[in-house]
């Protein structure tokens, strides 16, 4: 579907600057035109249609207080933005001469709502679509081809007889940790690594933060390879493990922030703006002169993550950061994290095993499953794509007639005067007015399969279809 | 981003850095300066028992010296190993950082800008800088309570030689045992092979007994005793050369000589220890991490 743009006004002046966080390949590039467009027009359609533009990598995102923020693509012709674009105008290269993404910020005006205008010029390479083609350095953060990692593994036997015949003569398996990975993620992405354990999430993070070489394949990030750990790669990228401590363990926070002041050479004034900041933002100034030993799992990892942002690293790989911390603790992190990544236009890769971490903070989803990349993705359509039905939860008076339940025809759990029912999402248009008009029906609400219950089904289908695959 | 908060490099900022860890590991070393003063006083314990053997030794012939060393002799140099070793004993270097690779914390190493021998070098430094703050009340004391076993201080020359033999051992020490910690790359447990080095070094060191003993020990080599071999090996610039300094068992050219042998150990050492870190982080990103 198409619209035409209606004037816009002069007031809104033409921005020009990166493309906002969460828009990468294969649609954007560093603006190389700075200028003004004059009498710049445009409206901006719902950003569905417009992700259809982009090929799925637009996103939205909510930004707090309400406030829901609209990234989109506007096609601008001869300085003028004729309309929200689709690959056809793209195609229709010699018409088309700059893209601009537009930032709705005011959501309540709609479609007819306005904001910052980041304009690039027009190349054919925009909608190059091809996953094969190089990406350019400038955009894409990391970059990851083939990657392949093998362990070699001993056995140890049970018994001392075994043992001892094991000195002599050890069996081994070669293990495949991460097998042949392609990833590309674009600056500003934050990205969460999912997968059961074992399945290679850390491997990959070693792999990109060069304590592990590969067995096979190239990445890079940054430009560098990490497993060279050039310094000049090391000063700007940092890797936080949940449960391993950078951090002095007798000594008060500061002074590891001094350290860290000193080997990643920050200028001073620099240092303590920063130091600052991070610590201001997660509460925790009082802490800092405090040995670390003696405070709590949730304050000193929020120290960790001080530690590791105070040479704004343009790189940050976290490896379960929420683990083993309280409701509380894990809300203020993702608030963080989430505040700094897009202050800093941060590019984040997570790995974790709450989907609360998942569903605060990343826009892209990357499955893991034994060593290979099952599904890459955005967050939202993991849920369109693998689930077939919605949870219905119907609050009756008092406890209702099973059998009328179930003549429904759905699964259904009953807990007292509540039902819950799965429906199957084609069928929800036709099957709630009919549930909704049985008697004695309080209350109903309709939601999506809960994120964990989709992953664990993702995990489980996937281990199915190995050992299927293993037997025959 | 980090483009600009970056400083560049100005000189001495390797130096710079290196006084930025010094000053932590002190304060973190400070944590800890309980455990240090009974420890000193424990650790002259074992020279008691040397004075009673070699009383004994001394009484039972008729000699009034053995190898060139008198009864006083043999306690004055006991001490001054003592003092030797306070300068070229690691305690936990190795094993430490043979841990560090089984746990993992070396990581830390891989990622961050820093290097882990200078980090080693800085916290020992630390270490030992706190070490002889604690220590030397305990060290002046006996030493006081002991003078009448030494003789007459020597020359400044003979005194400057012993100082920067002391400076030596510590590097040697150091570098010695930092290349074995390394061998925690290939093994996972070195602590059997530090425990058969340190039996060397404790034979080989002259912490047991002075080396010139060994002057008698002929090696099959037709003039060449054991004494003179043990005097290429590295082991006895960690305890025994400092002391037959101070004592002045070595002077002139063989002085010059012996400490250039200690000073091209430590060059071989520190070489050999920054070849085992190369390596072994290789085969650690290769097989582990």
């Amino acid at each position: 579907m198409r619209k035409d743009f209606g004037p816009l006004g002069e007031d809104h002046a033409i921005q020009i600057h990166d493309p906002p966080a969460g828009v990468g390949h294969p649609v954007h590039r560093q603006p190389q035109h700075v200028g003004r467009i004059p009498a710049l027009v445009g409206r901006v359609g719902v950003w569905k249609e417009l992700a259809d533009v982009a090929e799925g990598r637009c996103a939205e995102e909510g930004v707090g207080d309400g406030m829901e923020e609209h990234v989109g693509i506007a096609v601008a012709d001869r300085g003028t933005i004729v309309r929200d674009g689709d690959a056809a105008d793209h195609q229709r290269g010699a018409r088309t001469e700059a893209v601009g993404v537009v930032t709705e910020t005011d959501s309540k005006h709609g479609a007819h709502s306005s904001g910052d205008v980041t304009v690039f010029p027009y190349t054919p390479a925009m909608h190059n679509t091809d996953p094969a083609a190089e990406p350019t350095p400038d955009d894409t953060v990391i970059h990851v081809a083939r990657l392949a990692k093998e362990y070699r593994v001993f056995d140890k036997p049970e018994g001392l007889a075994a043992s001892i015949r094991g000195l002599f003569h050890r069996t081994s398996r070669v293990v495949e940790a991460v097998k042949g990975v392609d990833l590309d993620v674009g600056r500003g992405e934050f990205v969460a690594l999912l997968g059961p354990n074992g399945a290679g999430k850390t491997t990959l993070l070693k792999l990109l933060s060069g304590i592990i070489t590969p067995t096979r394949g190239t990445a890079t990030v940054l430009g560098h390879v990490p497993w060279e750990r050039a310094d000049d790669f090391r000063r700007r990228f940092a890797l936080v493990m949940g449960q391993r401590n950078q951090l002095w363990w007798d000594l008060p926070a500061a002074e590891s922030f001094r350290l860290h002041q000193e080997i990643y050479r920050i200028e001073p004034a620099r240092f303590e703006k920063t130091r600052d900041e991070l610590v201001d933002m997660l509460d925790v100034r009082r802490l800092i002169l405090q040995p670390v030993r003696e405070l709590s799992l949730g304050e000193r990892m929020k120290l960790e993550l001080v530690a590791a942002l105070l040479h704004e690293p343009e790189v940050l790989f976290l490896d379960e950061p929420t683990i083993g911390l309280d409701v509380v603790a894990q809300h203020t992190i993702h608030e963080f994290l989430r505040d700094v990544q897009r202050r800093r236009r941060m590019t984040v890769m997570l790995t974790t095993h709450y989907m609360k971490d998942v569903a605060a903070l990343c826009e892209r989803v990357v499955v893991i499953t034994r060593g290979d990349v099952l599904y890459d993705g955005s967050l939202a359509e993991i849920v369109d794509r693998f689930t077939s039905h919605k949870i219905v939860t119907l609050d009756f008076d008092e406890a209702p007639d099973r059998e009328r339940i179930e003549r429904f025809g759905f699964p259904c759990d009953f807990r007292g005067p509540q039902v819950i029912l799965r429906i199957d999402r084609s069928r929800i248009a036709d099957a709630l007015p009919v549930i909704l008009g049985s008697e004695g029906v309080r209350d109903v609400s309709v939601e999506d399969v809960p994120l964990e219950e989709i992953v664990a089904e993702l995990f489980r289908a996937d281990s199915r279809q190995a050992a299927a695959g293993a037997s025959s | 981003m980090s483009d600009a908060a970056a400083m560049p490099a100005k000189p001495f900022q390797g130096l710079r850095t290196w006084w930025t860890m010094l000053r932590i590991c002190l304060e973190e070393r400070l944590v800890y300066r309980g455990d240090f003063a009974l420890g000193t006083l424990m650790r002259f314990l074992p020279i008691v028992t040397q004075v009673f053997l070699w009383t004994a030794v001394f009484a039972a012939t008729s000699r009034s010296d053995i190898a060139g060393y008198s009864r006083n002799d043999i306690v004055a140099y006991y001490l001054l190993t003592m003092l030797t070793r306070a300068f070229s004993s690691m305690p936990g270097l190795a094993t430490g950082i043979a841990r560090s690779v089984r746990d993992g914390s070396v990581k830390k190493f891989l990622i961050q800008p820093v290097d882990y021998v200078g980090f080693l070098l800085a916290a020992r430094v630390a270490h030992k800088l706190v070490y002889y703050a604690v220590a030397a009340i305990p060290f002046a004391l006996v030493f006081f309570l002991c003078r009448g076993y030494f003789p007459p201080p020597p020359d400044a020359v003979t005194i400057a030689a012993f100082l920067l033999s002391l400076v030596l051992s510590f590097l040697l020490g150091f570098f010695m045992e930092a290349a074995l910690g390394m061998l925690g790359f290939w093994f996972m447990e070195v602590s059997s092979i530090v425990f058969g080095y340190m039996l060397v070094q404790y034979l080989l060191s002259g912490h047991m007994f002075p080396i010139d003993l060994l002057r008698t020990v002929p090696t099959g080599v037709a003039g060449v005793s054991l004494a003179d071999v043990v005097h290429w090996l590295p082991f006895e610039y960690t305890a025994y050369f400092s002391s037959a300094v101070w004592l002045g068992k070595v002077q002139g050219r063989d002085l010059v000589a012996a400490l250039a042998i200690e000073a091209g150990w430590v060059v071989v050492m520190a070489v050999a220890c920054r070849i085992a870190w190369w390596r072994g982080t290789r085969r650690y990103s290769a097989f582990g991490g």
